[in-house]
């Protein structure tokens, strides 16, 4: 079954996305073992609470959807289309100068899915010479826009900047 | 020689045999009148007219007269020898400066030929070697300012890298991405289209 789902802005990865997937379908495990128990023993109600990580915590909260045996349909559909998710979603891959904090990669992630795709992922790499800015690559073409680039872009103005100076 | 000179000559000689022949026909007709007036002397008288001693005195008048005439058809002669001389000299003078002023004009543009033939190969050798000049000046130009290019190149690429360097020694550790989130943001809104294009691809 395949519904429209919301990703959360802390899953911005499509390897991301695989990790919560696996962790779905063994959650979806455990709530079916769970529903098989009540439906034997003729409870009414879950007697345990699964244990779920932030991210999957994050995506069904997004979503709606809890995880117990009565939103089992839901979770299924909900697998379905994360997995399809995967295998389907643009992505782009982002290098910056320095390692970014979670709250950095949100706002690039939150640009990304508002003004490119709602459902991009992207993932990150770190090379410190480019000294600042980003490079934004989308299958085979990429976007420059570091410091270093421009440094060397406009490196006549070194030249000038350095003769003024003389 | 030609034919105004051989004419000339020709000329000359022709006058020379008429004055020749022109005294021999004086002096042949003095001889011939004094024998003639011998024989009238001796007709007319028929006797013994004249004695001897005016025989001897008509004969030495006689003579006398003859050597006159033979000094004025000598002198006549010599005048007119003096004036066709004077007159071939002259002439002669006149032809040679003639001729003179012929060659010399024919030397003077002969020479006014190998002026302007000369002038005009140094002219020609002056334009070649010019030209050549030119085209070493502009090859070397050329060789100096790609050489120049050159070495401006090496020299910014080094810079280029001096500066990155310095520059990401200098911030390796300490890149506040934070701080360049509005020109990264800035930077990605300017090629916003484009990346929305290729992702949509």
């Amino acid at each position: 079954m395949s519904m429209k789902v919301k990703i959360p802005l802390e899953i911005s990865s499509s390897d991301q996305l695989g990790e919560l997937t696996w962790e779905l379908e063994q959650k979806i495990a455990e709530v079916r073992r769970l529903a098989i128990q009540n439906t034997v023993l003729g409870r009414e109600k879950d007697v345990v609470s699964f244990d779920l990580s932030p991210s999957l915590q994050s995506v069904l909260d997004t979503n709606n959807v809890t995880c117990d045996t009565a939103s089992l349909e839901a979770l299924e559909g909900l697998l379905g289309t994360l997995k399809a998710l995967r295998d389907t979603a643009p992505e782009v891959h982002l290098t910056l100068a320095a390692f970014p904090t979670l709250a950095i990669r949100r706002q690039l992630v939150e640009w990304l899915r508002k003004e490119i795709h709602p459902q991009v992922f992207c993932s990150f790499s770190v090379r410190s010479d480019l000294c600042g800015g980003l490079i934004i690559r989308t299958g085979a073409v990429q976007y420059d826009f570091s410091f270093r680039s421009r440094l060397i872009n406009n490196k006549h103005r070194i030249s000038e900047i350095y003769s003024d100076a003389k | 020689m030609d034919s105004f000179q051989l004419t000339v000559l020709i000329g000359l000689f022709t006058l020379v045999i008429v004055n020749v022949a022109y005294i021999l026909w004086a002096l042949g007709g003095k001889l011939h009148h004094k024998s003639s007036s011998k024989r009238y002397n001796v007709h007319v008288d028929g006797a013994k007219v004249f004695s001897r001693h005016e025989m001897t005195e008509v004969g030495q008048k006689a003579e006398a007269d003859l050597a006159a005439a033979a000094a004025q058809s000598s002198d006549d002669f010599h005048a007119m020898l003096d004036a066709t001389m004077t007159e071939l000299n002259t002439k002669a003078k006149d032809m040679i400066t003639q001729t003179l002023s012929k060659e010399f004009e024919a030397y003077h543009n002969s020479l006014a030929k190998v002026r302007t033939q000369t002038l005009k190969e140094f002219t020609d050798i002056k334009k070649a070697s010019d030209e050549q000049k030119k085209n070493l000046q502009d090859e070397f130009e050329a060789k100096v300012t790609a050489q120049e290019a050159l070495r401006l190149d090496q020299f910014n690429q080094r810079l280029d890298d001096i500066v990155s360097s310095y520059i990401v020694e200098s911030l390796e550790h300490n890149v506040d991405l934070g701080a360049q989130m509005k020109y990264i943001i800035a930077s990605l809104e300017s090629r916003k289209e484009d990346i929305k294009k290729d992702v949509l691809a």
